[in-house]
């Protein structure tokens, strides 16, 4: 059960290092009834077994065991019924052997070291050699783990105090016979902790053994880190670790932990924080700065212990990361957002159908780990489409709505938070960052809102953007039933949202096709031939933001992505913003894959000219990944390495082949969108020229690089074939640039040659057009989904006949998802 | 144009292509084996089922008028006074009305964001696309962000100005 709610969680199989996986609630509830009683957790018969992920937390004064994920602070009760003779009472001490996988308590009811098998349920021991009157101790030792040193097999217990002749300090029972111990026997190492010789008695609540230093280590209240020798119960302070960090990390820590790489865990009682430490795997102490973190926020106790097998990762699941396990929900910014950045991630909540119960928006998706910006993980879907059994792209960033723009200096920014909770969970709550200085962090002191409870529905909440802050910069937004004080870390449910955002003087903004959309240019790259109307030999979405102040434009903001290149040519990409001049602009950036580029994208203005053209690209290829096989791997496979063409090979099949030529044209060909870019354009002061949208978006031969047969006589280019950057492709009766070779279109050698099917006339202010009014670039205002390689725009999308039979008049949403033919459409 | 990145001899090259060096850069032996075979201009490169399949009307058939560019969105002026001053307007595509009357806006839809201070907006030729049937006016009042007012429009392909009164409250 998840914090006492009657809903549960779909939970996915952990990485299995291990031969048996270990219980999950569900799993062990199912199996109870046909598991021997007393069994290890995994079976150790055959040497192959390693040890389970899951960490056991012991709460509760009637002793109750937890499953818990430390990935998400997420826990699910395995045993609230440990006793099997009536007993009631606590667990404390806890620890996991990995000599023979069995869990080990005190149980404080039979005051006596306890054994825990895959049933969940205890087996008291009967111990020898303790120092009481019975033979028996007498006291419940809450601190405690099993060794994990080799040749050490032991369980360690202790409890503060002068335990000279008495019960008290630190004490190991021997867990199986030895040379020097009998089983169960018990005796005391020290009879109290030192350091440097002297008493120390230490403010301690758990132990967890190191994976392989042989040491125990400890977080006292005061988040000092200490370790402690087993063999002698002498101590060494390790770190104050609250001095090195600026979060409080002070409390009673009732339970550790430690992974296979020494990290070491410790869980805060009174609100579940766990922090990690990195303690290592070298025993050198005398480098490490012990900075802790939070890790993940699980449950809350007055009383906690822990046990975990410190030989084991923890890591996330494996799987397919497309699809599959998607239980966790993770932010993708392009920081503090992955699993080895700890990065923010939450618990998917849901119902016995598995379906979503509590997260923002319309939709939620699960990911094994963060698509890092500009990766995207609305790809990452499993709702297939019930029309044409595609996966479409769901956008789950949609819980966060921005009712006002995001004015600087201005407390009045609304905000509108669409929380769903079919969960019935009371306590929900958001808690927002914003990156105002662009650091590329999340500071404590950049968050907005502060554990805010929110209702079911729209919640509006305002934001305070202080005057200093301007620009592109990042927003995350948690929604969960535990506190948020930290924008990483992991917590068992809600969602996490992360978007771009634009910090304005009070500008108004007018988007292209909106805010979020995208418009499509499609082109044919071969001009002045005809084409062969796949469209897609470069796809490019593009999204125009102008922002203006008075009525004039103060500065435009392009986002685009080069979706698909479904040619060989080498092209670039660049955008002319038509009527305006490099004088009228001021300044200016471009980012791609939220990287600054470094060379200027404005091109410097002819003599004659001074038009403002800014190229993106000058080879697309360069940033793109067509497919997985190269070419040496294909003449391999293909022809065993000889010629092609001296194997006699039936090289027409080549067709046949399932060989990546390109890039999201062909099916499996191409992942996630490789470029994404962002341009800035910012206008000199005075600027009051009228700008519109979709602006003029063109395709240039990247120069150097051969553009077909008809450029072989044209020497204007540095090489025979390349004419590089004067060659231009724009929208239908779009003119050039200044940079195109103007010959092309107008010289009787250019438009006489064999099979130029051109019909420009510059005269007449027609331009790229075939003789049968046919465009080599067309804009299609959605984000559209493309005809796969090779297969003609009539068979994907019919309605377009009627489209330009009509002028335009008729079918005027040709494009849509309901008129396309799903068979020609390139899906991912 | 298609083309497979397949190696093939230099000297292929000049016997597909009669004459010299086809490609100047560092992969300049590369060739179009699929041109080469014929396989239709501008393609020869694709390798991936569905095989190329000829409608019955291809694209390369069809007629288009030497004016007609193909655009799916047109300009519209919009001219709004509205009803009230210091508020912030949203002009968005998105948006679907609930059964309990309340107005579920996708703010990330919209296409026009203003802080409006004189209950004036005025705008020439904001590009409107195709796929716009109608669209819905969120007004936020600063001094009370919690009631936004909804006023809801239809529009068309075509359409050449937008007037407030035109609008329903929602």
């Amino acid at each position: 059960m998840q914090k006492g709610k009657m809903f549960t969680r779909t939970r996915g199989v952990r990485r299995s290092n291990f031969a048996v996986r270990t219980l999950s609630m569900g799993v062990l509830m199912a199996c109870a009834s046909i598991a021997k009683a007393g069994e290890p957790f995994v079976d150790s018969s055959d040497g192959s077994a390693t040890c389970p992920s899951s960490a056991y937390l012991v709460q509760m004064g009637v002793a109750r065991v937890y499953d818990v994920d430390l990935i998400l602070g997420d826990y699910s009760l395995l045993n609230d019924d440990v006793f099997t003779d009536g007993s009631r009472g606590k667990l404390n001490a806890a620890g996991y052997s990995i000599h023979d996988h069995y869990l080990y308590a005190w149980s404080y009811p039979h005051q006596t070291l306890a054994r825990i098998g895959n049933d969940m349920k205890v087996e008291p021991l009967t111990l020898s050699g303790a120092a009481s009157s019975s033979g028996s101790p007498t006291t419940n030792y809450y601190i405690g783990d099993a060794s994990t040193a080799d040749g050490d097999y032991a369980h360690y217990v202790y409890k503060p105090g002068n335990g000279n002749g008495s019960q008290l300090g630190l004490w190991r029972i021997e867990l199986s016979d030895s040379a020097v111990d009998a089983q169960y026997s018990m005796r005391q190492v020290a009879p109290f902790l030192t350091e440097n010789g002297s008493r120390k008695d230490l403010r301690i609540y758990d132990i967890a053994f190191h994976p392989t230093d042989g040491y125990a280590y400890a977080v006292d209240r005061y988040a000092d880190l200490w370790r402690i020798d087993p063999t002698d119960g002498s101590v060494l302070k390790l770190a104050d670790m609250q001095n090195n960090v600026a979060f409080n990390v002070t409390g009673v820590f009732g339970a550790a932990y430690f992974d296979e790489t020494g990290a070491l865990y410790f869980s805060r009682n009174n609100d579940g924080s766990i922090f990690k430490v990195d303690i290592g795997l070298s025993s050198d102490t005398g480098v490490r700065t012990y900075n802790p973190a939070l890790f993940a926020v699980g449950p809350a106790s007055s009383n906690n212990d822990g046990a975990r097998c410190a030989a084991a990762a923890v890591a996330l699941p494996e799987g397919d990361p497309g699809r599959g396990e998607r239980n966790i929900d993770f932010g993708d910014a392009p920081f503090q957002s992955s699993f080895s950045d700890n990065g923010a991630r939450h618990g998917i909540l849901r119902d016995a159908n598995g379906d979503p119960t509590f997260y923002l928006g319309d939709q939620i998706d699960g990911e094994l780990d963060s698509f890092v910006y500009p990766l995207s993980d609305d790809a990452v879907q499993s709702n297939e489409d019930d029309t044409d059994g595609s996966f479409d792209r769901v956008d789950d960033e949609d819980g966060i709505q921005f009712a006002t723009g995001l004015t600087a200096g201005s407390a009045d920014n609304v905000i509108i938070a669409n929380v769903v909770n079919n969960a019935g969970i009371a306590d929900a709550k958001i808690s927002a960052w914003i990156d105002f200085d662009k650091s590329e962090t999340f500071d404590l002191d950049e968050q907005v809102i502060v554990n805010q409870s929110v209702n079911a529905g729209p919640n509006f909440m305002t934001v305070e953007i202080p005057a200093d802050a301007s620009g592109s910069t990042w927003a995350r937004f948690r929604f969960s039933s535990s506190t948020m004080d930290s924008p990483t870390a992991g917590v068992s449910d809600g969602e996490v949202e992360d978007m771009q955002i634009n910090i304005t003087e009070g500008t108004t903004v007018s988007w292209y096709p909106s805010e979020k959309g995208f418009t499509t240019i499609a082109y044919e790259d071969n001009w002045p031939f005809e084409g062969d109307f796949d469209m897609n030999d470069l796809v490019a979405y593009l999204r125009m933001g102008t922002y203006s102040l008075g009525g004039n434009a103060t500065s435009v903001h392009v986002n685009g992505e080069i979706a698909a290149v479904g040619a060989a040519y080498h092209n670039g990409f660049a955008i002319r913003i038509p009527s305006v001049l490099n004088s009228d602009i001021e300044s200016h950036t471009l980012t791609i894959n939220n990287k600054p580029v470094d060379a200027g994208a404005l091109l410097a203005g002819a003599a004659d000219s001074d038009e403002a053209i800014f190229t993106i690209a000058e080879d697309v290829w360069d940033y793109l990944t067509q497919g997985e096989e190269d070419n040496d791997a294909i003449i391999q496979r293909i022809f065993g390495g000889s010629d092609p063409l001296s194997t006699g090979a039936d090289v027409a099949n080549l067709a046949e082949d399932k060989v990546c030529e390109f890039y999201r044209t062909q099916e499996g060909c191409g992942g996630d969108i490789d470029l994404k870019f962002e341009l800035k354009i910012d206008f000199a002061e005075g600027f009051a020229k009228p700008i519109q949208a979709p602006f003029d978006p063109f395709l240039f031969a990247t120069p150097g690089h051969y553009h077909g047969e008809l450029f072989y006589g044209y020497a204007g280019a540095a090489d025979y074939g390349a004419p590089g950057r004067d060659y231009e492709i724009h929208l239908k009766n779009q003119a050039p640039t200044h940079l195109f070779q103007s010959a092309f279109m107008t010289s009787s050698f250019y438009q006489d040659y064999a099979g130029s099917v051109d019909a420009s006339n510059p005269g007449s202010d027609l331009y790229y057009l075939t003789d049968t009014g046919l465009p080599w670039a067309i804009e299609i205002t959605d984000r559209w989904n493309y005809p796969r390689e090779f297969q003609d725009l009539l068979l994907a999308y019919p309605k377009f006949q009627n489209f330009v039979e009509t002028n335009g008049a008729s079918s005027a949403n040709w494009f849509s998802a309901s008129e396309r033919d799903p068979l020609y459409i390139f899906t991912n | 144009m298609k083309r497979q990145h397949i190696l093939i001899t230099a000297c292929l090259s000049a016997v597909l292509y009669g004459c010299g060096s086809a490609e100047s850069d560092s992969s300049n032996s590369n060739l179009n084996i699929g041109a080469a075979l014929g396989s239709g201009t501008g393609g020869g490169g694709a390798v991936t089922a569905p095989p190329a399949t000829t409608p019955t009307v291809q694209t390369a058939d069809l007629q288009a008028s030497v004016q007609f560019d193909f655009a799916t969105s047109w300009d519209m002026d919009i001219n709004f006074s509205l009803p009230m001053t210091n508020t912030y307007m949203s002009l968005c595509t998105d948006y679907k009305i609930m059964d309990n009357g309340a107005v579920d806006v996708k703010f990330d839809s919209c296409i026009v964001r203003a802080p409006i201070t004189d209950g004036q907006y005025n705008s020439l030729d904001v590009p409107m696309t195709n796929a716009i049937d109608s669209l819905v006016a969120v007004l936020i009042d600063y001094a009370n962000p919690s009631a936004p007012m909804y006023t809801e429009f239809s529009v068309e392909p075509g359409k050449e100005t937008l007037e407030w009164s035109e609008g329903v409250s929602l």
